[in-house]
């Protein structure tokens, strides 16, 4: 019996006057790969950064299973278990990848006195590895992360997401930008992620075949709203969801 | 205390206040055009101090006359720190940008203290002696007549970024570099332009400075930090801003030397400094 | 840069280390007649120390602290109005010092930090400067005629001695500690998360770094390093005042030194303050005939030139040098 590893209940959000977001209520079950879709300025990357909690919502509650997270700082959300990726890839240049890889270790348990003066154990460079392997680029691991292509960041991205053991995984466009080679590649580790070590991820899309690939459940965004939500194939044909896309973009 | 000490602070604070935001302009176009915080900016109100003294001293030449050439030299040497220096380092981390204005104005001041030594140099009996009087106020002619000069340059400057095309170049690129250059806006010329006015700004603040303080090398390290009290009490990026942080910055530092102590009166200017810091951080007109 | 950081010869540079270690221990001994080396050798160990805290906040943590010079005389004041009034010895006045300036830092940091670059060094050279101020205008530590310190009997208790020579070693010694400390911070997770922080803040939070902490502890420890400086200073020179312990230029080395050096490198702070206080002392005998003035031009110039042609520092150079020279050897 699979319980709800993210939920979002009530969300408002406004800026100013205008509202981004408009008593959104979703959430994704335990190893499931729920998407999200919904035309520019619909209010989708406004959802994942309250989830963070790097935006604060006006009203509604965020949980993580079932503890509520709402209102608590970007990194004490992060180290309860919520693992995101940013649109544009925001891999740390100057630090090699195996580096970017241990900064994305569970900061929870953490001892900050004895990280002063400790090293990396072992066992967190060794599951490094194992991670960098499964999404392919272990090879790369004393490269400086600017060094990387793209494609290669958005994996690096993906493998480090993974690091800390998520209770979900925020993915915003996996995909966006990346050529469409790696874009299959990139697909089948979310997949392997899910199949193998059940990782629950839920993923903003604007690529259609990518999102209807992968998710097995899935929300639409318009200025603000869900206007439709469930089987993939049911939301893609809902005839307001088209409109919003026709309209919007 | 009565009214008349309390006026008396007041005007003192506003005709210092002139000169702040005429030094604060130009740190504030630079600053808003570029993102550099010209460290050496307090150097450059120095060396035309001594600019306006070496005119007097060794040719006899009043200030006043010496003003104009002032502006003119200035604005070339504005315009070489941009070209020789600056130009190199312009899309540098913050840390780079600092260290090479701070470079600067070690060059600068230390320069002119090899050269002239630490004494402190006096201009007298120019034009703008002797004070005038209305009831129990006292207002030094010399204070007087920068005010006037401070408030015409700032007028002339503020025309200049609002009605010319050069002007507009200005504003425009401080606002968004890249799509300024999308307009067809030659980017390069306005970082010349920029330094040079900025500069010469504080070209005119030195030597009006002159005609009342002491001038010597080390002059510059004060006038900068209450430069960047006004610009930062008046907002980042804003003009506007740095003529009203300037003003406030001078009646504030006069009050708080008139009611607390003479010796005291820099520590309400940097305090009012954090505290906007720390409360305000855009100022009160700030775009950033 | 894991590369970059274990060179291939390892070994070699252990035994140059090693090498360097024993001549600066066995110097003194030659240099018993020129105080004035020993001074210059004090001044570097002085700096070097000073560098490596900076170091701390703004090569690694990216924050560009002009608050050293606040610290450092924080330490010296604390130290010394203790042996005044209370006849302490600085080997205890130096916690008090410690602690005053960490717990300052603290303040700072919470208040400050959340500013971004030129904002937060203007601020803490605003924050400089009215401790300046109020130091020049409180009677109970001296206003502007500053402490003397009250001579002792030449003693370990009392830190204050007739020769040069037990300084050198004090000073080396505090060299020596704060350059393992910030190699055993660079290596560790705190340096790799401050060095995350310098490159991306936000970035950092959402890998749930506690950006706050590590900042605010990097900016302590800082503080405290510069606090201990203060402290066997006042002890060498003997008499503090504001406007020398307070100099905004103390701060301004600090920085210049790091940033001809490499900023965010161990070695870094040790080359540069090799390089440029000898460097200053040397042209202010030559040039200056007494006056200060020539070594901030040099630095000024000097600064320029790295600032325009490498930025990364003088490590850096000498690390590609090096790599150069060894592919030329090899052949």
């Amino acid at each position: 019996m699979s319980g709800r590893s993210f939920e979002a209940k009530s969300l408002t959000k406004r800026f100013g006057g205008l509202t981004a977001l408009d008593d959104v209520s979703v959430h994704v079950n335990e190893a499931e790969i729920v998407g999200l879709i919904g035309p520019n300025g619909s209010g989708k990357t406004t959802l994942f950064n309250c989830a963070t909690g790097y935006l604060k919502p006006d009203k509604g509650k965020i949980f993580l299973k079932r503890i509520d997270i709402t209102g608590k700082s970007p990194h004490r959300i992060i180290q309860e278990g919520v693992s995101r990726t940013f649109q544009i890839t925001r891999v740390f240049p100057q630090l090699t990848v195996m580096e970017n890889m241990l900064i994305s270790i569970s900061h929870k348990d953490e001892s900050k006195i004895r990280a002063v003066y400790k090293r990396n154990h072992g066992h967190e460079i060794a599951k490094a590895l194992e991670l960098l392997e499964f999404v392919g680029i272990s090879e790369l691991s004393s490269e400086p992360g600017g060094e990387l292509s793209y494609g290669q960041q958005k994996l690096l991205e993906l493998a480090s997401a993974l690091m800390q053991d998520p209770s979900v995984v925020l993915l915003d466009e996996p995909t966006a930008g990346v050529n469409p080679t790696l874009i299959n590649k990139i697909i089948d580790r979310i997949v392997d992620a899910n199949r193998k070590f059940g990782v629950t991820f839920f993923v903003i899309e604007h690529n259609m075949d990518v999102i209807m690939s992968i998710s097995m459940r899935m929300y639409a965004l318009a200025a603000g709203r869900i206007i439709a939500e469930g089987d993939p194939e049911k939301v893609r044909g809902n005839p307001d969801v088209l409109e919003s896309y026709l309209g919007g973009d | 205390m009565d009214l008349a000490y309390f006026v008396q602070a007041i005007t003192n604070g506003i005709l210092i206040g002139g000169l702040y935001a005429l030094i604060a302009i130009g740190l504030s176009l630079i600053w808003g055009v570029m993102e550099i915080v010209n460290f050496a900016h307090g150097e450059y109100l120095m060396a035309a101090a001594f600019f306006s003294y070496l005119f007097w001293a060794h040719l006899g030449v009043d200030p006043l006359i010496s003003l104009p050439l002032a502006v003119i030299v200035f604005l070339f040497i504005g315009f070489a720190t941009q070209k020789f220096v600056m130009k190199r380092l312009m899309d540098s981390p913050t840390l780079i940008t600092i260290a090479a204005t701070f470079a600067l104005s070690l060059i600068l001041r230390y320069g002119f203290f090899v050269v002239f030594k630490p004494d402190y140099r006096v201009i007298r009996d120019t034009t703008l002696r002797g004070s005038l009087h209305t009831g129990p106020i006292s207002i030094p002619v010399a204070k007087l007549f920068t005010l006037i000069i401070a408030v015409i340059t700032i007028i002339l400057l503020f025309s200049f970024l609002k009605y010319t095309k050069k002007g507009k170049a200005i504003r425009a690129t401080a606002q968004d570099r890249e799509v300024a250059q999308s307009l067809g806006v030659n980017v390069e010329q306005i970082f010349l332009l920029t330094w040079g006015l900025g500069i010469s700004c504080v070209a005119v603040a030195g030597i009006m400075l002159s005609t009342f303080y002491y001038v010597f090398p080390l002059m510059g390290v004060t006038f900068v930090l209450i430069a960047f009290a006004s610009v930062t009490l008046g907002g980042f990026g804003s003009v506007h801003g740095a003529v009203f942080g300037g003003l406030v910055i001078g009646i504030i530092q006069q009050l708080g030397g008139a009611y607390a102590s003479p010796a005291l009166k820099d520590v309400f200017v940097f305090l009012a400094f954090i505290l906007v810091l720390m409360f305000k951080p855009m100022g009160f007109f700030g775009k950033y | 840069m894991q590369e970059g950081r274990d060179l291939f010869n390892k070994a070699t540079k252990r035994s140059w280390l090693f090498l360097i270690l024993v001549f600066l221990l066995i110097l003194p001994h030659f240099l018993e007649n020129e105080p004035y080396l020993l001074h210059v050798f004090i001044m570097t160990f002085v700096y070097i120390s000073l560098a490596q805290a900076w170091n701390l906040i703004g090569g690694y943590a990216g924050q560009l602290s002009f608050a050293n010079n606040a610290f450092f005389a924080i330490g010296a004041y604390t130290s010394t109005m203790l042996l005044i009034h209370i006849g302490l010895t600085p080997w205890l006045g130096l916690f008090a010092g410690i602690t005053i300036a960490a717990f300052i830092a603290y303040l700072l940091g919470v208040h400050l930090f959340h500013l971004k670059g030129h904002y937060f060094a203007v601020a803490t050279i605003a924050f400089a400067e009215i401790l300046k101020l109020v130091f020049l205008n409180w009677r109970s530590v001296g206003a502007a005629y500053g402490l003397s310190l009250p001579l002792k009997m030449p003693s370990l208790y009392f830190i204050m001695w007739r020769s040069k020579i037990p300084y050198y070693y004090l000073f080396l010694l505090v060299a020596i500690v704060s350059t393992v400390l910030i190699c055993i911070l660079d290596q560790s997770k705190a340096g790799m998360y401050l060095r995350s922080i310098k490159q991306d803040e936000e970035g950092s939070e959402h890998k749930g770094i506690d950006t706050k902490y590590y900042k605010l502890i990097a900016f302590m420890i800082n503080a405290g390093i510069c606090a201990l400086i203060g402290t066997f200073y006042a002890q060498y020179v003997l008499y503090i005042d504001p406007r020398s312990t307070m100099d905004i230029m103390i701060s301004t080395k600090c920085i210049l030194v790091v940033l001809f050096g490499g900023l965010g490198t161990v070695a870094g702070p040790v080359l540069g303050a090799a390089i440029l206080v000898p460097l200053g002392e040397y042209t202010r005998i030559k040039l200056g005939g007494g006056g200060q003035g020539w070594d901030y031009i040099v630095y000024g110039f000097i600064i320029l030139a790295i600032l325009m042609y490498q930025p990364s520092g003088v490590y850096v150079i000498l690390r590609s040098f090096k790599t150069n020279v060894w592919k030329i050897l090899r052949g």
